[in-house]
C-alpha cells in the first residue's frame, strides 16, 4: 500500500512538476531579469516577446524600452526601434547611448531630417560621440542626366523628338527643424513642325529649351508632422514664344509606425492653364524598414484640367546595398505635377501612363548611383497620335 | 500645524487595537531582513498590511527594492510620498527603485521636489551635482555641488566632484586648488592625482 502511494506521488511529481515549474510568477522581477538575460544572449525574438508581455502587464520602464528598442534595431525593424527608443528617452532624456541608437535608427529608416533635428537638440551630448554621419549645412549633392527617346513619327503636324535633361541638386540642413532640398536643371527637346505646302512636305526642326528651379522646405513640427512648402519655376524658350510655368505646393505628412500618410495641395500655372491638385498619399513599410515599401498616391485635379491620376510603386532591397523599385501611374492627364511638384509635365500632350523601374546601388555609405527607366505613353494634343517616350536616367548622390 | 499633521498620521496605528500585532510584524520583518530573507520580511508586513499606513508603505517600498521588485517598490514608495507630502525620507526612498529602472528624469524631478522643501539638503545637492556631471551639464552641476561644499568643505566626495566639474568647465586653476584640497582629506587618492596630472 505504501509502495503504491509512493508511486502515485512520484507519478504526480513527474507529470505535474514541469507544469508547476513553468508557472513561475511573471512579475517585475521576472520580466526585468528575463529581458536582461535575452539581451545578454542576443536572443532578440524572445526578448521582444517577453518585453511585449511585460508592457501588456503594465510594466514600463527605461531599461525595458531600451532593451526592446535595441532588439528591434538589431533585427532591422527600425520603425519599431524608433518608437521604443523615444519611449526610453521619456524616462531618461539625456542618455547618450539611447540618443545614439535613435539617431542611427532614424538614418537607417531614411529619416535624415529627424536625425538632424535630434542632433541639433542634443549637440552637447553628440559632440562627445563619434558619428559616421553628421548633419551639415550642405548635407547632400546630386547630379542627374536624362535622355528621352521618342518614337513619335508624323507626316504632318508637330513631331515630338528626343529630350536631353541635366540637373544638379543640393540638400541643406538649416539647423533644428528645417531642411531644404533644391535643384536646377536644363532641358533641350527636339521638335519638328511638318506641314504640306502644295507639292512639298516641309520639315522645320527646332529646339525647345527650358530652365527649371525647384525648392522644397521641410519643417518638422514637434508632434511628428512634417510640413513642406514647395516651389517650381520653369522658364521656357521656344522659337516663337517665351513663357514661364510656376508651381506652388504645400504638403503635410506624418510617420505612424510602419505607415506614412501625407496630403499635398498644389497650384500650378502652366502655359495658359491654371490647375489645382489635391494629392493624398500613403507609404507602407511592411518590414518596419526601407528594405520593402509600397506607395499609393492619387492626384485629383480641378481648374482648367479636370483629371485623376493614380500612382503606385513598390521598392525592395535585393542585396545589402542594392534596391530596385517598380512604379506605375495611370489616368489620362495634361499638365500634371508629380512628386510634390518636383516633376511637371508642361508639354501640352496628354500623359496616358507612366511605367518604369529604378535601380539604386550604394557604392559606400555616402555615395549612391541611381538608374531609371520610364516609359511614358502620350497622346499628341492636336493630331491624336499616340507615341511613347523612353526615359533613361542616371543619377549620382553624395552625402557629406 | 506640523504637530497636528503628525498626530493625525499616527492616530490610526494607536486606535486600531492591532498595534501589538503590527509592532510584532515590523520586528519580525527586521529580523528577516537582517538575514537577507526579503520575501519573508514582505510576507510579515503583508500579514497586517493596510495601505493607509505610511510606515507600512515605506517599509514595503524598501523591502521590495531589496528583493529586486522595483516596480512594486516604486508603487509602495509612491503611496508613502502621497501620504506624507513633506516627508523627505519617502522621496529619498522613491528614487531608489526609480533609478534602478533607469528612469533618471523621474529621479531629477523628485530631487527637485525635495529641494523645494529643503534647499540646503546636502545629500540631494550632491547627487544632483553628480547627475548633471554625468549628463555633461557642468554649469548646472556646479550650482548644486557648490552648495554642498559650502556646507561641508571637508567632505571628500563633494570636494573631488567640484574639482572635476571645474576641470571639465576648463577652470583649471580652481580645479587644481580643489584636487589638492581633496588630498588633505584623503591623502592618497587616485582621482585627485590623475586630475592634477591632466592639469600639468
Amino acid at each position: 500500500m505504501e509502495s503504491r502511494l509512493y508511486k502515485i506521488v512520484l507519478l504526480f511529481y513527474l507529470f505535474y512538476s514541469p507544469v508547476l515549474l513553468s508557472r513561475e510568477t511573471r512579475d517585475f522581477v521576472y520580466y526585468n531579469q528575463a529581458t536582461y538575460d535575452h539581451y545578454l544572449r542576443e536572443e532578440w525574438d524572445q526578448l521582444i516577446k517577453v518585453a511585449h508581455e511585460a508592457l501588456n502587464s503594465g510594466y514600463d520602464f527605461y531599461y525595458l524600452r531600451a532593451r526592446l528598442g535595441i532588439a528591434f534595431y538589431e533585427k532591422g525593424i527600425y520603425t519599431s526601434a524608433i518608437i521604443h527608443f523615444k519611449k526610453a528617452l521619456i524616462f531618461n532624456s539625456t542618455e547618450p547611448a539611447m540618443l545614439e541608437y535613435l539617431y542611427y535608427a532614424y538614418i537607417l529608416a531614411s529619416r535624415h531630417p529627424d536625425a538632424a533635428y535630434l542632433f541639433h537638440n542634443h549637440q552637447e551630448i553628440f559632440g562627445n560621440i563619434r558619428l559616421d554621419y553628421q548633419p551639415k549645412f550642405i548635407d547632400g549633392l546630386g547630379f542627374e542626366g536624362t535622355y528621352k527617346w521618342s518614337n513619335h513619327m508624323t507626316e504632318e503636324g508637330v513631331e515630338i523628338g528626343n529630350v536631353l535633361y541635366g540637373r544638379i541638386g543640393f540638400q541643406h540642413n538649416l539647423g533644428g527643424r528645417l531642411n531644404l532640398i533644391h535643384f536646377a536643371g536644363l532641358l533641350s527637346m527636339a521638335i519638328t513642325d511638318k506641314y504640306y505646302d502644295e507639292n512639298y512636305y516641309i520639315c522645320y526642326p527646332y529646339h525647345f529649351y527650358q530652365f527649371d528651379y525647384y525648392a522644397k522646405l521641410n519643417l518638422l513640427l514637434g508632434t511628428g508632422w512634417v510640413v513642406s512648402p514647395a516651389f517650381h519655376f520653369t522658364g521656357v524658350d521656344a522659337v516663337s514664344s517665351h513663357y514661364a510655368d510656376i508651381y506652388f505646393g504645400l504638403g503635410i505628412r506624418k510617420r505612424l509606425g510602419r505607415i506614412s500618410i501625407g496630403f499635398n495641395y498644389g497650384y500650378a500655372d502652366i502655359y495658359d492653364k491654371t490647375i489645382k491638385q489635391y494629392v493624398p498619399e500613403i507609404v507602407y513599410y511592411p518590414l518596419g524598414n526601407n528594405k520593402l515599401y509600397l506607395t499609393g498616391t492619387a492626384i485629383f485635379s480641378t481648374g482648367d484640367a479636370d483629371q485623376q491620376v493614380y500612382m503606385g510603386s513598390a521598392g525592395v532591397r535585393v542585396f545589402p546595398v542594392t534596391w530596385i523599385e517598380g512604379f506605375f501611374a495611370g489616368g489620362k492627364s495634361q499638365y500634371v505635377s508629380l512628386f510634390e511638384g518636383a516633376l511637371i509635365y508642361n508639354n501640352p500632350d496628354y500623359l496616358q501612363s507612366r511605367t518604369g523601374c529604378s535601380l539604386t546601388q550604394y557604392l559606400n555609405s555616402k555615395t549612391s548611383l541611381q538608374f531609371f527607366y520610364v516609359a511614358e505613353k502620350k497622346e499628341q494634343t492636336v493630331s491624336g497620335d499616340h507615341y511613347t517616350q523612353h526615359v533613361f536616367s542616371l543619377g549620382l548622390n553624395l552625402k557629406f | 500645524m506640523k504637530k497636528r499633521f503628525l498626530i493625525i498620521a499616527l492616530f490610526p496605528l494607536i486606535v486600531n487595537g492591532q498595534s501589538d500585532e503590527i509592532i510584532k510584524a515590523f520586528s519580525e520583518s527586521y529580523s528577516l531582513e537582517a538575514v537577507g530573507n526579503f520575501a519573508k520580511a514582505i510576507q510579515e508586513i503583508d500579514r497586517v498590511y493596510d495601505e493607509n499606513y505610511y510606515e507600512m508603505n515605506l517599509r514595503l517600498g524598501w523591502l521590495y527594492y531589496n528583493l529586486g521588485n522595483y516596480f512594486e517598490s516604486k508603487n509602495k514608495y509612491e503611496k508613502a510620498v502621497n501620504q506624507m507630502p513633506y516627508a523627505i525620507e519617502a522621496k529619498l526612498g522613491y528614487v531608489l527603485p526609480v533609478s534602478a529602472m533607469g528612469n533618471w528624469d523621474e529621479v531629477v524631478k523628485t530631487y527637485e521636489k525635495i529641494l523645494e522643501i529643503d534647499p540646503q539638503n546636502s545629500l540631494v545637492n550632491y547627487r544632483m551635482g553628480a547627475i548633471f556631471y554625468e549628463r555633461k551639464q557642468y554649469e548646472k552641476a556646479l550650482n548644486f555641488c557648490e552648495k554642498t561644499v559650502n556646507l561641508y568643505p571637508f567632505d571628500y566626495d563633494s570636494v573631488i566632484l567640484l574639482a572635476w566639474i571645474h576641470y571639465q568647465k576648463g577652470d583649471l586653476r580652481e580645479a587644481g586648488v580643489l584636487f589638492k584640497k581633496s588630498m588633505l582629506i584623503k591623502s592618497n587618492n587616485a582621482s585627485a592625482e590623475y586630475g592634477l596630472s591632466l592639469i600639468k
